[in-house]
């Protein structure tokens, strides 16, 4: 049997996307390593999950059970399975599976939907120095320990990044009677969801030490202390200024990365500051039949934007499979100002355009105000007023299929006001 | 009693504990910490060296030529893993060039059988990805990398497999010289009774020397850091490359290593006392800048882990291997740093003939002297993998994505022969928690396979050694 | 005296003023609501965990099915603590029952067969 479409990865972005890639008669595939979907939502419990999309706050657990509720009983769920392999072979992928239920085994499948996710920045990956000390965790790994396993992991202590993550187990850790010294972030402005600095950090008096990093850790076998010291414009610690915090925990909330390991063999461009591959408006790679969508595909700060960008995923597969005959891509760059980091899609396939589309992207600075243009060939073609644009929170812009007049390249462009 | 305590289970203690195995007698080998290699061993660059650089005489330079030998064939003896790289002296300067003249000489002269001179364009020929300002360079092609600790397991578990008898956790605190044996005491562990005593403690084999001489010897760590990049950038080099060594040592080398990762590094640098094995910001630095000017290309982006080990450093910069002027039976090996790992199955040879030169040793009549390694399952052939999923179903999950360790090859270290039952120890064994996320999605699973294969609670299980459980304790219910 | 604050009601974080009890600044009703409670009365929403007796799901995510008084945050972990529930549970299962004399419970936020 030759699946129509197999999505790897059982989160928000691939219960997303398996539902919206069904239609009677095709054959769904779900794969999910863990024992139940949800991902990274089932140790997410707090709350402040859909508001967009369910027009309701709820927390990660409770949207991965509505999401979850809404799959249809013809996909077919394959949990507790991990995918080995990913190739593709005379137009057909292959997927090598594995589990302790049914060793290991391949299937074939038309189309592929990555979901998989991402993984925490490592020590490792921000260089800092020092001992292999116990008590330094990623974030996420110590909300797992508290949250799905019951284990508290340190009693004091200091939180490395003010992303939402550390925002959150800064609050977590407060409520379950730890001391959380301080929240040391590199940048001059938070990271976080501002909602999350004020509920997490200022009710709790947590200080936050902005243009600062860690520069040392102390202690034998365990951790003891952090060296926190003040950085410079270009982000360089200086020597003066230096001080110690007393903790037995160190979190770190440096950033995720998409999870696109499986895609190694194919070999495919990234893009630099996604750190993912790179895709059209209709979440196609540059491989026929293979999509990518959610954390994966960009790190985003809202679950309800992954469901957004799922749903369109699964659609364009099912389209792809429905649609036999493949003709040849019309492919063009995205382009954008220095004001933007990086936009998603980063090309318009103009051979398969037939919806409107919408394009993320993030500021590379804290701005006021700004206005967003798209222009196609110095014609304006949509413009949109954007209020406190911040880095740390993804902004999107509808491009309606109509407007564009030819097959050219469109360029995003930012006028700061503010 | 034993006949011989070997105390240290780095790579030379592994090596003499393997070749004594073969002997009559009752050994034993103790290991202060709570896993094997945890010391020099478990922190340095892997390299079997050819033999160019040690003093010309030396003990150093004999052993090294004599361990690079063996190596292969115990490789494949004790299935452990050795790539055969070969590797290049690189020469950026004129007195550079000429240095690799005297190395040519230098190497020569200590037996080491293939060297070849190559002009700049040989070298970049092999090598496309080293700077081009180079002149040329010294060929060695008997250089290998292994895994340190893994041919030292090999060689232990090899040991067992003859009777020896592997003691963790035990640190030795004092000894005390009886008539004709010895009573050696541990920190929280009875006393071993023993004839001899083989001190293959590494840095802290001075202490343990202070503990039976009135000669001394002090041991000067010097900690070298090293940068890990990811197996992604495999083939980036092919082969260990060197650059002209100094005074202070080889120098920053890269080093492909045989599960694909390249090690760059490491640097030279004196540290006051022996618990100094971290990273910091100047040494890293340092290491680039020394890389850079090997390659300017060396992707350190893909940096996936840093760490630092510490050399035991003597007077003299010579192995001494040499019998207790003192005591009976005794036998101390101080100061074996580079080119200890290559050195170490030649060394244990060497420990032998001293003993043989003491006392008779009988070989004994039904030796073992093979071990083989289980294979990590999703690296297995399709037909092996049918078969082990069979008997062992927890074959087929996956726990360690990044590096591909399934549950059932964490659980067989953790019950196997040389019990791993911290996060370290299984990082070690099966490199679960060494990959790209180091940990991120793995190591909670692990920490669940430790305790329930060990009958403990999750807050038992230690990150590395006793007293550092990762979790400090369950959530508190309230009565 | 203009007093700032931001809203903490939906990610948007609209930042509010309040002048002469007047608050401006906010995008939607939500926001003018949650500046007159911090004023008067500030609530927060808590969420936690409880222990359970399975060994599939050790824990159990559960939250106060409305916003409670901010001054017994803390009060509301310390009575989770001495909850144990077994399986199964659905999402809305009420856990403890008017907090405090609130009238907010706390419920389920995940449902657990096993």
């Amino acid at each position: 049997m030759i699946y129509d479409v197999c999505v790897i990865g059982g989160g928000a972005a691939g219960i997303a996307s398996a539902k919206n890639s069904y239609e009677e008669g095709l054959k769904i595939r779900l794969i999910e390593r863990n024992n139940e979907l949800g991902g990274i939502l089932n140790q997410c419990i707090h709350s402040g999950f859909g508001i967009h999309h369910y027009i309701a706050e709820l927390t990660g657990p409770e949207y991965a059970d509505r999401i979850q509720n809404e799959l249809f009983d013809e996909i077919e769920v394959s949990l507790k399975t991990s995918v080995i392999k990913l190739e593709k072979q005379n137009n057909l992928f292959c997927l090598t599976l594995s589990s302790e239920k049914e060793g290991i085994y391949t299937i074939k499948s038309r189309a592929v939907i990555i979901s998989t996710g991402s993984y925490e920045r490592t020590r490792s990956q921000i260089e800092l120095p020092g001992k292999r000390l116990k008590g330094i965790f990623t974030a996420g790994s110590a909300q797992r320990y508290m949250n799905q396993l019951g284990y508290m992991v340190g009693k004091k202590v200091v939180i490395l990044g003010s992303g939402d993550i550390g925002l959150i187990m800064a609050r977590r850790m407060t409520l379950e009677g730890a001391k959380v010294q301080a929240v040391i972030e590199l940048m001059k402005h938070s990271n976080g969801l501002t909602r999350n600095i004020v509920s997490c950090l200022e009710d709790f008096d947590i200080p936050l030490y902005l243009s600062h990093t860690i520069t040392d850790v102390i202690g034998d076998t365990c951790l003891k202390a952090v060296e926190v010291s003040k950085v410079d414009e270009h982000l360089k610690p200086l020597e003066e200024g230096k001080f110690r915090i007393e903790c037995d925990t160190l979190l770190l909330s440096v950033g995720l990365i998409p999870e696109i390991s499986l895609l190694d063999d194919f070999n495919l461009d990234k893009d630099k500051k996604t750190k993912s591959v790179l895709v059209n408006q209709t979440y196609q790679t540059s491989v026929d039949g293979l999509f990518v969508c959610g954390n994966s595909l960009q790190i985003h700060d809202l679950v309800d934007f992954v469901s957004k960008e799922a749903e369109i995923a699964g659609r364009s597969a099912r389209n792809y499979v429905l649609n036999n005959e493949k003709h040849p891509r019309d492919e063009q760059d995205v382009l954008f100002d220095e004001h933007l980091s990086y936009v998603v899609p980063q090309q318009i396939d103009f051979s398969i355009l037939k919806d409107d589309f919408e394009v993320s992207f993030r500021v590379k600075e804290k701005y006021e105000e700004i206005n967003v243009f798209v222009y196609q060939e110095d014609k304006q073609i949509k413009n949109k007023r954007i209020k406190f644009a911040l880095p740390s929170e993804m902004e999107k812009i509808t491009i309606e299929q109509g407007s564009l007049s030819s097959k050219a390249s469109i360029k995003i462009m930012v006028e700061v006001i503010k | 009693m034993y006949d011989y305590l070997i105390i240290g289970s780095g790579i030379v203690g592994s090596a003499i504990a393997r070749e004594l195995s073969f002997f009559e007698g009752a050994i034993c080998l103790v290991e202060k910490s709570s896993d094997i290699t945890n010391g020099q061993t478990i922190a340095n660059s892997g390299i079997i060296h050819s033999g160019h650089d040690p003093k010309v005489g030396s003990l150093k330079a004999r052993l090294c030529v004599k361990g690079n030998d063996l190596y292969e064939n115990l490789a494949l003896k004790l299935d452990f893993p050795l790539l055969k790289t070969g590797a290049l002296v690189v020469a950026f300067t004129e007195e550079e060039l000429s240095n690799l003249d005297e190395l040519f000489v230098r190497a020569r002269k200590n037996g080491v059988k293939e060297i070849a001179r190559l002009t700049k364009e040989e070298t970049l020929k092999l090598e496309p990805n080293l700077n081009e300002t180079l002149l040329g360079s010294l060929s060695l092609p008997s250089t290998k990398t292994t895994v340190p600790w893994e041919a030292s397991r090999a060689m232990l578990e090899n040991a067992i497999a003859n009777g020896l008898t592997l003691k963790l956790n035990h640190e030795v605190k004092e000894i005390n010289i009886k008539e004709n044996y010895y009573e050696v005491c541990f920190k929280n562990q009875p006393p071993i009774l023993t004839k001899g005593i083989i001190n293959a403690c590494g840095l802290f084999s001075d202490e343990i020397m202070g503990m039976l001489e009135d000669d001394l010897i002090q041991i000067y760590p010097r900690r070298g850091e090293y940068y890990t990049l990811s197996h992604g950038v495999k083939g980036f080099v092919s082969k260990v490359i060197y650059p002209v060594p100094s005074s202070l040592g080889k120098g920053v080398l890269m080093t492909p290593q045989p599960d694909g990762h390249l090690l760059v590094g490491p640097n030279a640098e004196d540290v006051s006392n022996k618990e100094d094995n971290q990273t910091t910001i100047k040494g890293l630095n340092e290491i680039k800048k020394q890389a850079l000017r090997l390659s300017n290309k060396l992707p350190f982006k893909e940096n996936i882990k840093n760490f630092a080990g510490l050399r035991a450093k003597i007077k003299g910069d010579d192995f001494y291997i040499n019998r207790s002027t003192k005591n009976k039976n005794v036998y101390h090996l101080v100061g074996i740093d580079s080119p200890g790992l290559t050195a170490a199955p030649a060394i244990g040879k060497y420990v032998i003939d001293l003993i043989k030169e003491d006392q008779a040793l009988r070989k004994k009549l039904n030796v073992v002297e093979t071990r083989t390694r289980l294979v990590p399952f999703f690296l297995d052939t399709k037909d092996n993998q049918k078969k082990r999923w069979l008997e062992h179903p927890s074959y087929g999950e996956l726990v360690c994505r990044c590096e591909r360790i399934s549950k059932q090859d964490i659980i067989n270290e953790v019950t196997g022969l040389i019990p791993a039952t911290s996060i370290k120890a299984i990082k070690k064994r099966t490199r679960a928690t060494a990959g790209l996320c180091q940990g991120g999605y793995c190591e909670s699973r692990i920490l669940e396979i430790i305790a329930s294969c060990t009958n403990k609670e999750l807050s038992e299980v230690n990150y590395y050694e006793e007293d550092t459980p990762i979790l400090i304790k369950e959530m508190k219910v309230e009565k | 005296m203009t007093k700032t604050m931001t809203c903490v009601r939906c990610p948007i974080g609209c930042q509010l003023m309040i002048h002469d009890n007047e608050i401006t600044g906010n995008r939607c009703k939500r926001g003018y609501e949650y500046a007159r409670q911090e004023l008067s009365c500030p609530k927060r929403l808590v969420t936690t965990t409880i222990k359970t007796t399975s060994k599939v799901n050790p824990r159990l995510p559960v939250k106060t099915d409305d916003m409670i008084e901010k001054k017994y945050v803390f009060d509301v972990i310390l009575e989770a603590r001495k909850l144990t529930v077994s399986p199964p549970v659905n999402i809305g299962d009420i856990l403890i029952e008017n907090l405090f004399k609130t009238g907010v419970n706390l419920v389920s936020t995940k449902k657990i067969d096993e």
